[in-house]
């Protein structure tokens, strides 16, 4: 197991939890590549977004105009925002020939707003590509721990 | 010892023409009181036929707080029953949907057919003949009917069918929304959206009037594309708002040219001209243009539980005076390009659903409003705008005898409470 490659790969991913806990929102948009596929299935891990409907299915259009709308002060279901840390482990790293690396991880999120705080959890696939010393997200799918549950507003990122 | 007295409740004073008391959002008992008057005595909503598809299908839904059973049964029927084992309470299916032609309580092992018939109980040798008699199978939903595969149930005997519940002009703006399908048939087999909000569950209503502003981030994000036009004045919005009677409301989009929605953004694809030919062929040529016009939207609010919007099927789910989940299922339709539907999707996605760039913040102003509703100081709701220019329409055979106004007032929160107080009263 290449643990350097590895140990780049954790820090990466704690960089990217910490700019979406801090809602650095732009700073994190350019960790994407121009073919982005941000996906977040609903209901079961296994859909086909084709034929079945997702919470998130952002290519880099879609991706960019999440963004713009997260950094509007008249987002009310962000105003005031979030207070978030996430916690990222388990991480699994799995090189593919051509360069490309597929993460898997687990986070456990802790949200606020206001007096609420709710805790999400999930696993995240990341597809990386390695850019200039550091690495470019061209895929992430999440699976949400509760993502066949009754859910509140996620206007976050995860 | 104690007993609980609660006076009874004076609903009359609570809804006046042009505004509602806020205790009707805020009070634990009207929500009791709403159970019993509106959630067991009417119809209510519970599934839609393309759920069930197959004999054994079967999903488990709500009416109120009753957790019922929607079933096909054997011989391709569909079937209502309450969800609750007839020996001592058990809720016996426990999953949201499947295939079965046999469900067993997994306390005594009590097994009751597709047909809801007890089937067999293990060692019945305790159990006599008057038991067997008495206790048959699972209690039936006293009244189930449909329309156009939407199947509603009532808790409650009674005469007022289904269609006189619906009425005409919510019968034709039901044909709206399945009319988008060259089959005449939408289906839900694309998952659903669980989404839920600290607020009371009438505060989802059909409003014009709150989007320029609840949804502006929204919409600057889209005018920077240029793909929607930005509003110019919301006073007079480009559409009508209607009291379809009943309690029912939709807003009526027909006259607003078709340059909204899923079924639009497909206007220029090579397969378009055929799905319209093909509208026109099962539905005839005048209907099919307010279809397309609406995008197959009606936008309607079936009171008390369901709203056909957009690209959806929305079940309203009250949970407390306090809390209500939301359940919005994107509806496919049968017969259209595989295009099409999976435009339905992301439409449905871009703005619907827990992570949306839409109503997520509606569901944050609930919340604000439910929390601002605690100051009743002066407890009025004020629910009267366009009073003073509203009418009955009698040009439009779709929708004859609705009260129409402009799409930013608030005719149909007038409807609904009217229809909201008959019941409450008991009327």
């Amino acid at each position: 197991m290449n643990l350097e490659l590895l140990k780049q790969v954790e820090q990466f991913l704690y960089y990217e939890a910490r700019l979406m806990d801090e809602q650095r929102h732009d700073e994190w948009l350019s960790l994407w590549t121009d073919d982005a596929l941000y996906f977040v299935p609903v209901n079961d891990e296994d859909i086909d977004p084709k034929r079945h409907v997702t919470l998130i299915y952002d290519d880099r259009t879609k991706l960019e105009d999440r963004i713009s709308q997260l950094k509007s002060q008249m987002h009310w279901s962000q105003e005031p925002r979030s207070r978030m840390r996430r916690v990222v482990s388990n991480v699994e790293l799995e090189e593919r020939p051509g360069g490309e690396l597929i993460i898997q991880s687990n986070f456990v999120l802790v949200e606020v707003r206001r007096d609420d705080q709710t805790v999400l959890a999930g696993r995240s696939i990341h597809t990386l590509r390695p850019e200039a010393g550091s690495f470019q997200i061209a895929q992430k799918k999440v699976l949400l721990v509760n993502l066949d549950a009754v859910m509140r507003n996620i206007r976050f990122l995860l | 010892m104690t007993t609980i007295e609660r006076p009874a409740i004076d609903y009359d004073s609570l809804v006046l023409e042009d505004r509602v008391h806020s205790s009707i959002f805020t009070n634990q008992q009207v929500f009791e009181d709403e159970l019993d008057r509106i959630f067991t005595r009417g119809w209510v909503y519970v599934a839609h036929t393309s759920e069930v598809p197959e004999p054994g299908d079967y999903v488990t839904k709500w009416i109120g707080r009753v957790p019922v059973l929607l079933v096909r049964d054997e011989d391709g029927q569909v079937r209502l029953f309450v969800n609750r084992c007839r020996h001592r309470g058990n809720m016996v299916c426990q999953y949201e949907a499947g295939n079965s032609m046999y469900f067993t309580c997994p306390y005594h092992g009590f097994t009751y057919s597709s047909r809801g018939d007890l089937a067999g109980i293990p060692r019945a040798d305790a159990y006599d003949e008057a038991f067997i008699a008495e206790v048959t199978g699972l209690m039936p939903v006293p009244r189930m009917s449909d329309y156009r595969g939407f199947v509603f149930g009532s808790l409650s005997p009674g005469d007022l069918t289904l269609e006189q519940h619906l009425g005409n002009p919510c019968m034709r703006m039901i044909d709206l929304f399945c009319d988008a399908s060259p089959a005449g048939e939408i289906e839900l087999r694309a998952g659903v959206h669980k989404h839920s909000y600290r607020g009371n569950w009438k505060q989802i209503g059909m409003d014009g009037y709150h989007a320029q502003i609840v949804h502006q981030s929204f919409f600057e994000v889209k005018a920077k594309r240029a793909t929607v036009p930005r509003y110019r004045d919301s006073s007079r919005a480009q559409y009508g708002a209607r009291d379809l009677g009943q309690g029912h409301a939709m807003l009526d989009m027909r006259a607003k040219g078709g340059t909204f929605g899923a079924i639009a953004s497909c206007k220029d694809k090579p397969w378009f001209p055929e799905y319209q030919a093909a509208l026109e062929r099962a539905h005839g040529v005048e209907w099919t243009k307010q279809v397309l016009t609406a995008s197959g939207d009606p936008h309607l609010h079936i009171y008390p539980n369901i709203e056909l919007i957009d690209t959806h099927v929305r079940v309203l789910r009250p949970i407390s005076a306090t809390e209500t989940a939301v359940y919005m299922y994107p509806a496919l339709l049968k017969g259209a390009h595989d295009e099409l539907n999976e435009a339905r999707l992301r439409t449905h996605e871009s703005f619907y659903g827990p992570a949306s760039g839409g109503n997520p913040d509606d569901y944050e102003v609930f919340e604000r409003t439910q929390q601002g509703m605690m100051g009743a100081v002066n407890p009025w709701v004020m629910l009267g705008r366009g009073l003073n220019r509203q009418h009955t329409d009698f040009d439009d055979p779709s929708v004859l005898g609705t009260v129409l106004a402009d799409g930013s007032d608030e005719i149909p929160q007038r409807g609904a409470m009217a229809r909201w107080k008959k019941d409450m009263l008991g009327r």
